[in-house]
């Protein structure tokens, strides 16, 4: 399965998880078969406005399943429900270990948005 | 005649100067005067010349509307909004009005002709009368971001092709794209400011605005009047600009101003003082002065 | 952190004035950020004197440029353009005015010729700023460049980022006039408004619609009205009014000519005439902390 994670930093898989979607600056993409991964920019980092929407779009079109981040807002999780993304919150730590606790479900599942728009930064 | 009442810093005295000049100048010239309200964000001048209302327009946009039946999913609307105010997910088109700036780009680009329009309300505008001063202005909802559209329109309902009349427009403080769209197409620019550090700083800024884009005649009204005075005129002098009135710091002044009178009922001097303002002022849009570039 | 910003609906009634007195009241105790989000005319330096100390570009988005050698004057983008930002000059040709253009690009897509352009335009700096009060993070907007918020979110995130990794007490915010994007833009997760407003009609207008785009956003209120006394019935219909939203009164500060002549001194009036403003500032000062404390 490929899972994308939003990132603080681009230090590998000891890179710090971000809590923030929308203007994070880098994004991990993670085949956890395999392990092998990448980590891009994130497009939408500089972005006037609907930072998280495009955000979304991004890790869609790239072919994630699923998502690791901090509180989604309700237009980027809209876009994430509609594409079947599932969505899971974190609570800090490496990109390593917020993938393992996704493994081992101890991560939140995101059925709503869990916050207000633009709460990235609280 | 177009007369663009600007000031960088709110709380000169803009709205105040607007309403006492279209007020003079309306009865030497009744009925052909007008005071625009191109604040749309606040507009204030009706509270001190309390207009009659009698004709109201709205200010729409127009807004896409995906038509899921002919939609193809292909992108293409997707990837030409430059406001990610569309997403494609689960094989659908998703639209978030609050980003849309509707320029149209998406229905235009849609290769399946799926995108159809529809408006929506962004403001409204209402013109009227105030004795034989004609009134107009415009009002941008609440929650809503660009001012512009509104302002543009509000000027295309009022002023005519041939600018027959006199037309007085207050605009909203600051230098940035509102102020830019009123002062568009203007006769004169008249700086209304303080003599304090925060009046000269945004003073500059929008006489910078008005010598880098349209180069208007202009003038200095300096408003709450005293010693501090010099602060403007030594940048006035070096701009070339006339400082054209001063009203005087004065608390009856401020009181009356605080219950909506009109300051040229309360001060005969006032009065006098603004009718020659408006001499100097026909006076300069004829001679159409020129920019000393500093 | 505590996020506090000051805004007022109108312009002019001393947002910047109450900011620098609260930040020369709350900076020997307190550990402050502030930030100077009226982009369009920022003043609070005028009284803080800040050294600048790093200087950023703005870069604002796109805007579109016709490349007149490929251009065949077809009037097509003027046609498409709903901004009114392409005119067909003198001389027959299309220009496209960037202070009107939105950087829509649908010009761009629609021009037969390919003939125009996409460029990145600065259309301001941010600055972060050392004073005696604290880290001051601050911005100018270029002269009749669209102020949509965008600058006003970049100070704002600097500010609290920064106020985050210093672990700053408060984040103090001078906020910009209006109620538009760059309003909305700053109010955007702070824990509270404090409105400034005066005794006046205009005033009082103005601060109602402040007050329903602060609650647009749901974020708690506080009124300050200055020159208080200049228009006592006004001023007690703007505290009926403010009661009955459930807006906490921060301060009254009377009518003072004095001022015009003491902000001359480039300073915070809490020094410039200090018996005056340093016991009142700091009265105000208490009454927001304990709403916005309370209030979490």
């Amino acid at each position: 399965m490929k899972i994308a994670i939003s990132l603080e930093e681009n230090k590998g898989l000891e890179s710090k998880a971000s809590t923030i979607f929308g203007r994070c600056p880098h994004f991990m993409l993670i085949e956890t078969d395999s392990m092998a991964f990448e980590i891009k920019e994130n497009p939408a980092r500089q972005a006037t406005g609907g930072a998280g929407i495009q955000a979304a779009q991004f890790i869609l079109d790239e072919g994630a399943q699923a998502v690791i981040s901090g509180n989604l807002g309700p237009k980027a999780f809209s876009v994430l429900s509609a594409g079947g993304i599932a969505a899971y919150q974190h609570n800090g730590g490496s990109a390593q270990e917020v993938l393992k606790a996704q493994q081992t479900d101890t991560l939140e599942c995101l059925i709503a948005p869990s916050a207000d728009a633009h709460s990235g930064n609280k | 005649m177009v007369i663009t009442i600007a000031s960088g810093k709110g709380g000169t005295g803009k709205t105040t100067i607007a309403a006492n000049l279209a007020y003079v100048i309306a009865e030497k010239h009744p009925q052909v005067t007008w005071l625009v309200d191109c604040d749309v964000e606040a507009p204030n001048a009706a509270i001190f010349l309390n207009p009659e209302l009698s004709a109201r327009k709205a200010v729409e946009r127009q807004l896409p509307v995906i038509n899921p039946y002919e939609c193809t999913a292909c992108g293409e609307c997707v990837r030409a909004c430059e406001y990610n105010a569309l997403a494609l997910a689960g094989g659908k088109v998703l639209f978030f009005k609050e980003l849309c700036h509707a320029c149209g780009s998406c229905t235009l680009i849609c290769p399946e002709d799926a995108i159809s329009e529809t408006a929506e309300q962004v403001g409204m505008l209402e013109q009227g009368r105030s004795g034989n001063l004609r009134f107009a202005q415009g009002t941008l909802e609440v929650g809503f971001s660009s001012p512009t559209p509104v302002i543009r329109s509000l000027k295309k309902w009022v002023l005519p092709e041939n600018r027959k009349g006199v037309f007085i427009l207050d605009s909203s403080p600051g230098a940035s794209c509102p102020v830019v769209e009123t002062l568009r197409g203007s006769d004169f620019a008249l700086f209304v400011t303080e003599p304090t550090p925060f009046g000269l700083h945004d003073l500059k800024v929008v006489v910078e605005l008005n010598r880098k884009e349209f180069q208007l005649p202009a003038g200095i009204v300096i408003n709450k009047s005293g010693e501090e005075d010099t602060l403007i005129e030594k940048h006035a002098q070096a701009q070339g600009l006339p400082v054209l009135m001063r009203i005087p710091l004065s608390r009856r002044l401020a009181e009356a101003y605080s219950s909506g009178k009109l300051l040229v009922k309360e001060e005969p001097a006032l009065k006098e003082k603004i009718t020659r303002l408006f001499k100097t002022i026909q006076g300069r849009t004829k001679e159409e002065a020129v920019w000393k570039r500093s | 952190m505590e996020e506090i910003l000051i805004i007022s609906g109108k312009g002019g009634t001393g947002k910047t004035t109450v900011s620098a007195s609260l930040a020369d009241i709350v900076s020997p105790q307190h550990k402050l950020v502030l930030a100077d989000v009226d982009v369009d005319a920022a003043n609070l330096e005028i009284l803080l004197a800040p050294h600048v100390e790093h200087t950023y570009p703005f870069m604002a988005g796109k805007v579109a440029v016709i490349d007149q050698d490929a251009c065949i004057a077809c009037g097509i983008c003027e046609d498409v353009c709903r901004f009114d930002a392409v005119q067909q000059n003198e001389d027959g040709k299309f220009v496209i005015d960037s202070a009107f253009c939105e950087g829509c690009l649908s010009c761009v897509h629609q021009c037969p010729a390919n003939a125009i352009e996409t460029k990145v335009h600065q259309s301001g700096e941010w600055y972060r700023s050392a004073s005696n009060y604290g880290v001051l993070f601050h911005a100018n907007l270029y002269p009749g460049e669209e102020n949509s918020g965008k600058l006003v979110t970049q100070v704002k995130e600097d500010a609290r980022k920064f106020g985050e990794e210093t672990q700053a007490d408060f984040l103090l915010i001078d906020g910009p006039p209006g109620i538009g994007c760059p309003v909305t833009a700053a109010l955007n997760g702070v824990d509270a408004a404090v409105i400034v407003s005066e005794p006046t009609l205009t005033g009082f207008h103005d601060m109602r619609r402040a007050k329903e785009t602060a609650d647009f956003f749901r974020i708690p209120t506080l009124l300050v009205i200055n020159k208080s006394d200049l228009n006592p019935a006004i001023r007690d219909e703007m505290l009926v009014f403010s009661a009955q939203k459930g807006m906490a009164l921060a301060g009254l500060i009377p009518y003072d000519e004095e001022i015009v002549h003491a902000l001359s001194a480039r300073k915070p009036l809490t020094q410039t005439l200090p018996e005056r403003y340093h016991p009142l500032f700091s009265r105000i000062w208490q009454d927001i902390t304990t709403t916005v404390c309370s209030a979490i």
